[in-house]
């Protein structure tokens, strides 16, 4: 792998910076403290983790600036601490981090009793939920109890079950993700999906008695 | 409570495709966003070279207590090793640590960690109190030991104590007799070659060699049966000294005549003391005119004694006592 990290013009754009460089060399470069690989590293990630978080948090929610960059320091920390086996597919390690960040923040606002504000504009941002205000209402309706359920949860088996359940991770990819053996994380799984299953049909029993 | 499944639908409902995010906010988030983490990876280079000396320091932390640890294991062995080296006799029959004890019909040679030959009699207690390198001090309950104590560095010692007396050697052989057990105990020191100091009740005395320190007739004999000890090289005596019988010992704290002089006195004084001595035994057994006759011997040939004073008074003492 080419080390290009002394050779790249400073004024190089964030796209042609990122889409020359593997993985290996933009964690290269955040070792070396070069400027341009926040660039290329915010460039080749910054989907994937805005995307989780908007499916953790949900779309519109305010802090997602604020939580973007949370993401992204605890990325270049880590990814300058550690070696780069951790990291050689960025992109997964970013979903990792965010997801981790967005069960954080999830399970904090459960404890400060401050839940999803009927304001984050979530259900309305999902395109799934068909044109009538009644089905789009019910989405919402739905996703809330669904996260309010997850913030109530194992942060391990919820982390577990969205890097698989929801952000499509292969059990091999979220076991390198998680730093976890294969068998931990599909007993995380399968614990979390029961656990979530006994929840939600708690929730719609008592919804049913009243 | 239902055995419906219903996380399969809830999770998918949050997988399911995402309304395309704002551009424009997107763009925001990168102005605000990218200063601040390029300023982030400027630092990492000073953070890794701190977080490396940390890591160092560390492993030297963890070195140094290695050492340390390794060091207190290795003195706390040598403090436990065994002080005596059995050369001839029986093993050590004593339950006490570092001790050594000899059955009534058995003797033993020993050597101390620092060489000294210890020939132990039967029906003695011995133990280690100290095996300091520089400090070699033993106990002896009972019984009898003759040691001979190679010659001694500077600041070091060698020392036997009994229940009544520290024996402190000066160079070189000499026994220690207990008699007696307790607090009717008494110590009978005879020094072969060298010097010792004899410490009892708060007084010291020197005892140089050929000379002996509360041998009474019962008690001389003891050291005979201690074992003879093999030949040695020949020690280097320390400066010779009068022994002074029991209650005639001078102050702690006396000087030693130097080595000159006390060459020059030396059989003067213990001629002086041997009258002295003998005198109190006589008077302790009632035999009061020898008594007499041996204090005017001593005040009659040596008027100058330091011992004078003492004999003076014992003679009017004795004088009293006559029928």
């Amino acid at each position: 792998m080419a080390a290009p990290a002394q050779t790249l013009p400073a004024t190089a754009t964030n796209a042609v910076v990122s889409s020359s460089l593997d993985d290996a060399a933009i964690v290269q470069g955040l070792g070396a403290g070069q400027e341009w690989a926040a660039d290329a590293l915010y460039e080749r990630v910054h989907d994937v983790v805005e995307q989780t978080l908007r499916r953790v948090l949900g779309p519109g929610d305010q802090e997602l600036t604020d939580l973007v960059q949370e993401v992204f320091e605890r990325l270049i920390v880590t990814l300058s601490e550690e070696r780069l086996d951790h990291a050689t597919k960025l992109r997964g390690w970013a979903a990792a981090v965010a997801t981790h960040v967005g069960v954080d923040v999830l399970r904090a606002r459960v404890r400060r009793r401050r839940l999803f504000s009927s304001h984050d504009g979530w259900a309305e941002n999902l395109s799934v939920a068909g044109g009538s205000l009644e089905n789009r209402l019910e989405a919402r309706a739905e996703v809330e109890r669904v996260r309010r359920v997850l913030a109530r949860m194992p942060a391990d088996q919820v982390e577990t079950l969205i890097l698989h359940d929801v952000l499509g991770h292969s059990l091999e990819e979220v076991a390198k993700l998680a730093r976890a053996t294969h068998a931990a994380v599909q007993s995380r799984l399968t614990r979390g999906r029961q656990e979530l299953d006994r929840r939600l049909n708690l929730e719609r029993s008592a919804r049913g008695r009243s | 409570m239902t055995n419906e499944q219903p996380s399969k639908s809830a999770l998918a409902s949050l997988g399911g495709p995402l309304a395309v995010a704002d551009a424009a906010a997107r763009e925001r988030r990168s102005r605000e966003i990218l200063p601040q983490l390029r300023q982030l990876v400027r630092g990492i280079p000073a953070r890794r070279q701190r977080k490396m000396w940390q890591r160092r320091a560390v492993v030297a932390g963890g070195v140094i207590a290695s050492c340390a640890l390794a060091a207190s294991v290795w003195l706390m062995r040598v403090r436990d090793t065994d002080p005596f080296e059995v050369e001839q006799g029986p093993a050590a029959q004593s339950d006490e640590r570092h001790g050594y004890a000899t059955a009534a019909d058995a003797s033993a040679i020993l050597r101390t960690l620092r060489g000294a030959q210890v020939a132990v009699s039967p029906s003695t207690r011995l133990s280690a109190i100290s095996s300091d390198p520089h400090h070699e001090l033993l106990q002896l309950a009972a019984g009898s030991v003759r040691v001979r104590v190679p010659k001694l560095g500077t600041g070091a010692t060698f020392a036997v104590q009994t229940p009544d007396a520290i024996v402190t050697v000066h160079g070189t052989v000499f026994s220690v007799t207990v008699v007696g057990a307790g607090a009717i105990s008494q110590t009978c020191v005879a020094v072969s070659e060298g010097l010792v100091s004899v410490e009892r009740a708060g007084k010291r005395a020197l005892v140089g060699a050929g000379e002996q320190l509360n041998c009474q007739a019962k008690v001389v004999s003891a050291p005979a049966a201690t074992p003879a000890l093999p030949p040695a090289v020949a020690p280097t005596p320390s400066v010779s000294a009068t022994p002074l019988p029991r209650d005639h010992r001078p102050a702690s704290g006396q000087r030693p005549p130097s080595a000159s002089a006390a060459r020059a006195t030396d059989a003067s004084l213990a001629a002086q003391n041997r009258l002295l001595a003998a005198a109190l035994q006589a008077e302790r057994v009632g035999q009061f005119y020898d008594a007499r006759s041996q204090l005017l011997e001593l005040l009659g040939r040596y008027p100058d004694s330091p011992l004078r004073t003492e004999a003076e008074r014992s003679l009017a003492r004795v004088s009293r006592k006559l029928p």
